[in-house]
């Protein structure tokens, strides 16, 4: 019943390689001893939205937070198998974390802004990287606001503190932190959940315009947001990779029983 | 009893109503007891300000007393009947003329009192107050002024005024240029000393020159043929050349200094002699007759005619000389800035210290450190510190601080190691350090980890503090460095190696640390992992976290921590006693002479001050209001530095503000 096999594999349907962004090969994950991601193998095609689906516990975030090694924090952990962000093993003991994580943004479910104003949170990832040249920053401020839709909101308000901001906005400012420093590929670990349906359509559009400039990954509960903004989906099942296609046939002709009943909220 | 309403359900009264109520209770116990201290120490203390009328008194054999009541109270034994009688506890001043300055008097026995309107009080520089009339001024060019004479106050506030003066320009004389000229002397006396001390065989001969030198000088200008032939001697001396003529040499700069300074000394003695140049005559009220220096009374005043206005302004002046003044007559008089000043430095100095110590090591043990067996002990034995009674403190920072590397920066080791092996371990060390360095940037070297990383991390920090230890093993048993003060080592004079400003506040900040690192635990441990993640996942670095995201969101509770260290610091007084604190000294830790800073000066301090008042001053009854006014300062003082912290505190914790976490 896996669908982990490379011949049944539905990245293999995409052509050119280099296209494939994200390939996570026959990977499995420890946390101390339990297992809770069971010998996946998909790949992510570059600049398209790829939604994880599944019920909670299947181990989405996990995955998710191995793609920018996040889980390094937890002790004891372990995991088989590779995962290749453009053509690189992201666990090469020679590729440095921090550099890794430049490349790999990550938004998280609870929004998080820093106790600090608004411009030094969206300019933080390049004052640790050590660029402080202000006509820079001031440009990476603007591009990043603008480019999440908070820019005429807060464009007078820059040097007040984030923490002023409604829960929609720290959102969005958190995905403009996110893309300031230009990664290439954006993380988001259901970065609507804890927002109301106007905040979560300013987001979703968001996330339509971003996908021109990033590869984007988000995980999701919410089957019409997948359905709405993602070009493929993986739908995950007690940590194994059940279907992963294009959003349109997982939706509307699964291959898996399983899925379809997922999806259409049959499921349990 | 209340009806209650029908369908009332007594199971449906909320529970635990009553424990509301047994929390009130604790928390107005606390705030009773807290200011019932506090009132019996301010009650106590302004009585020291505050001007008492002056009674006259007459008993029943007929004596009379004048003198103000300080407490009124039952007597200790009880009469015959088993009566307890009252008796007055009365200041009667004049200690100069009766010996002390307290007498009880059996209310029994009082006939009567009143209030004489012309009585004067007056306080003297020396022996405390006088309560006395006038009965004339004595000038000094002879004549004579009557109290009944009109003048008579004028000329004796023109007197006073005059003295206070010539006190404060003989003063700054002193402190200044003659501070100046003291320290040059005292210098070319070690020199000569030290010369001395380095050529044994020849001391006798030295310290003939020196007895010779001295007779010379003191010879006037007249008795030229002793002078000659004095000089005919001290030539010969010089002629031997040598350490003779460098003798000679120290004995001319000392005179070139003497003749340099001396108007200036004449001048500073001609101040202080015109203060005694006239006298008071007074009569006591048992009708004695004395005589005062009328400079050396710094105020009267005429306690029975005083206005409530006139009180309030004695008030504030008192409370501001003593303030501002330095103790006098055993501290018993004056003021005690000194000792404020004393506790401010050293609570400044401990906090600069404890900080980074406190911190570091939170930072270490919360943020770096494997959170197992090992970590849980070292947080555990650090808690403990903070109950290690405090005198244990005193005793550590005596041996490590005074005795350890006090005396090592005075004079290099006792017992240096041999260059041989001291080299020998110079090598160890460099090469540890080498290795730690490179295991601590395996990182960045293009090559396989072969550590995991809490391993490396754990080996790296073994391997340094080894280093450090070895470090400083090796500094202090350097064979090269013999202190930067041994000449003054050589007379027997510590500089370092004795206690002072500085060694205390280490010691305080020892003892100190562990509530800032308990503190600082608990103000990181509460930064939210949000945020720590977020700044991860921009690609931060962890040091780049703790310090730009985890250290700013932590600062006040650190604050916290600073604040209660320091209200535990400055209070403290048992380790103090052993590291530096002294009953008087006038020089403070900080002046106007270079280098400015003088951290190995003993200080005065106000907690030992209030110790020293109550117990071991020589008139135990005059201290005690000021042992309250004193205790008063330093929960101000506390109190003070306290709210300095806590406004930084709520300014960060504005600029910080984590409400939506
Ligand atoms: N730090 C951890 N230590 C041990 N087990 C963990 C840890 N984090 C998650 N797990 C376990 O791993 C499994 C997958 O968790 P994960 O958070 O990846 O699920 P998820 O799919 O994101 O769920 P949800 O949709 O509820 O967010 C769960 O069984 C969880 O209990
Ligand atoms: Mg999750």
């Amino acid at each position: 019943m896996t669908t982990a096999a490379p011949s049944e594999s539905p990245a293999q349907t995409i052509s050119s390689p280099d296209e494939q962004y994200i390939q996570v090969k026959d990977f499995s994950f420890w946390y101390g001893s339990s297992q809770v991601i069971f010998d996946q193998t998909f790949d992510m095609p570059k600049q398209k939205v790829t939604a994880f689906i599944g019920p909670s516990g299947c181990g989405k975030s996990t995955l998710l937070r191995c793609f920018n090694r996040m889980n390094d924090l937890i002790d004891g952990i372990h995991h088989t198998g590779d995962v290749q962000v453009g053509g690189e093993s992201i666990f090469d003991p020679m590729l440095e974390v921090i550099s890794l994580r430049k490349r790999v943004g990550m938004v998280f479910q609870k929004y998080n802004p820093f106790p600090k104003s608004i411009y030094e949170n969206i300019v933080y990832s390049l004052r640790v990287a050590g660029r402080s040249k202000k006509s820079e920053l001031d440009e990476v401020v603007e591009r990043s606001l603008r480019s999440s839709a908070l820019w005429d909101e807060v464009k007078d308000r820059l040097q007040d503190s984030a923490l002023g901001l409604s829960g929609g906005q720290m959102q969005r400012l958190c995905i403009a932190r996110a893309i300031a420093n230009q990664p290439e590929i954006l993380l988001m670990d259901e970065p609507c959940s804890a927002l109301d349906p106007v905040a979560t359509g300013k987001i979703e559009e968001l996330i339509h315009s971003l996908k021109r400039q990033f590869t984007i990954v988000i995980v999701t509960h919410n089957m019409q947001q997948a359905a709405r903004v993602s070009d493929r989906t993986a739908f995950f099942y007690l940590g194994k990779l059940i279907e992963y296609d294009e959003t349109q046939k997982i939706f509307m002709n699964p291959e898996k029983s399983q899925t379809e009943d997922y999806v259409s909220g049959r499921f349990g | 009893m209340t009806k209650e309403p029908k369908g009332f359900d007594k199971r449906m009264r909320p529970a635990g109503e009553m424990y509301v109520w047994l929390c009130a209770m604790g928390l107005a116990a606390g705030i009773i007891m807290v200011i019932g201290l506090l009132w019996v120490i301010v009650a106590n203390g302004v009585q020291v300000f505050w001007p008492r009328p002056v009674y006259e008194v007459t008993l029943k054999d007929g004596s009379v007393i004048a003198a103000s009541i300080v407490e009124d109270r039952e007597k200790k034994v009880a009469e015959e009947g088993g009566q307890f009688a009252r008796e007055y506890k009365l200041f009667t001043g004049n200690k100069d003329a009766y010996g002390r300055q307290f007498r009880y008097v059996d209310q029994n026995e009082i006939v009567s009192m009143n209030e004489p309107a012309d009585i004067i009080v007056g306080e003297r520089e020396g022996s405390g107050q006088a309560i006395f009339y006038p009965i004339e001024l004595i000038l000094a060019d002879g004549k004579t002024v009557a109290a009944d004479s009109p003048d008579f106050d004028a000329t004796f506030q023109r007197l006073i005024d005059e003295a206070a003066d010539a006190r404060a320009k003989a003063r700054h004389i002193d402190r200044g240029p003659i501070g100046g000229y003291s320290a040059k002397l005292k210098k070319i006396y070690l020199e000569k000393r030290l010369l001395q001390k380095r050529n044994p065989d020849e001391d006798k001969d030295l310290q003939a020159m020196d007895a010779l030198f001295i007779q010379i000088t003191k010879l006037s200008s007249d008795e030229t043929e002793q002078k000659s032939e004095l000089m005919a001697q001290y030539q010969a001396l010089n002629d031997r050349g040598g350490i003779f003529a460098e003798m000679a040499v120290l004995n001319e700069r000392e005179r070139l200094l003497n003749e340099e300074f001396a108007p200036l000394l004449v001048q500073s003695q001609a101040l202080k002699d015109s203060i005694n140049k006239n006298t008071l005559r007074y009569r006591l009220i048992d009708g004695t007759e004395r005589e005062y220096a009328a400079g050396k009374i710094l105020l009267t005043y005429q306690p029975n005619q005083l206005t409530a206005i006139d009180k309030v302004l004695f008030f504030i002046g008192h409370f501001w000389m003593f303030l501002s003044e330095d103790p006098r007559e055993a501290n018993t008089e004056g003021g005690i800035f000194p000792a404020i000043f004393g506790t401010f430095v050293m609570t400044l100095l401990m906090s600069i210290a404890v900080m980074p110590f406190g911190v570091l090591a939170a930072i270490y043990l919360r943020e770096y450190a494997s959170q197992g067996l090992f970590t849980q002990a070292v947080r555990v034995a650090v808690n403990n510190l903070a109950g290690v009674p405090s005198i244990v403190y005193g005793v550590f920072g005596l041996g490590f601080f005074v005795y350890g590397m006090g005396s090592w920066i005075d004079g290099g080791a006792d017992d240096p190691m041999a260059v041989a092996s001291w080299s020998l371990w110079l090598v160890v060390l460099a090469v540890l350090i080498v290795a730690t360095v490179l295991l601590a940037q395996e990182d960045y070297w293009k090559h396989r980890r072969w550590l995991k990383d809490n391993i490396r991390r754990q080996t790296v920090s073994t391997l340094s503090v080894i280093a450090l230890i070895l470090l400083g093993f090796l500094i202090y048993e350097s064979p090269f460095f013999h202190g930067f003060f041994s000449d003054r080592l050589l007379l027997n004079e510590p500089t370092f190696g004795t206690g002072g400003v500085l060694w205390a506040s280490l010691t305080l900040a020892l003892m100190t640390v562990p509530v800032v690192v308990v503190a600082t635990e608990e103000a990181l441990a509460a930064v939210p992992r949000g945020v720590r993640e977020a700044s991860l996942a921009c690609g931060a670095s962890k040091w780049q976290t703790i310090q730009r995201i985890v250290m700013p969101a932590s600062a006040s509770g650190v604050l916290t921590g600073l604040i209660l260290a320091m209200a535990r610091g400055a209070g403290e007084v048992a380790p103090l006693m052993l590291v530096g604190v002294i009953k008087y000294v006038p020089e403070l830790p900080l002046d106007t002479t270079a280098p400015f800073f003088h951290f190995e000066r003993k200080f005065m301090h106000l907690g030992f001050h209030i110790y020293d008042l109550g117990f071991q001053s020589p008139d135990s009854e005059a201290a005690k209001p000021m042992v309250f006014a004193t205790t008063f300062l330093l929960i101000v003082l506390v109190i003070i530095l306290n709210l300095g912290a806590i406004l930084i505190r709520d300014h960060l914790r504005r600029k910080y503000a984590s409400g939506t976490f």
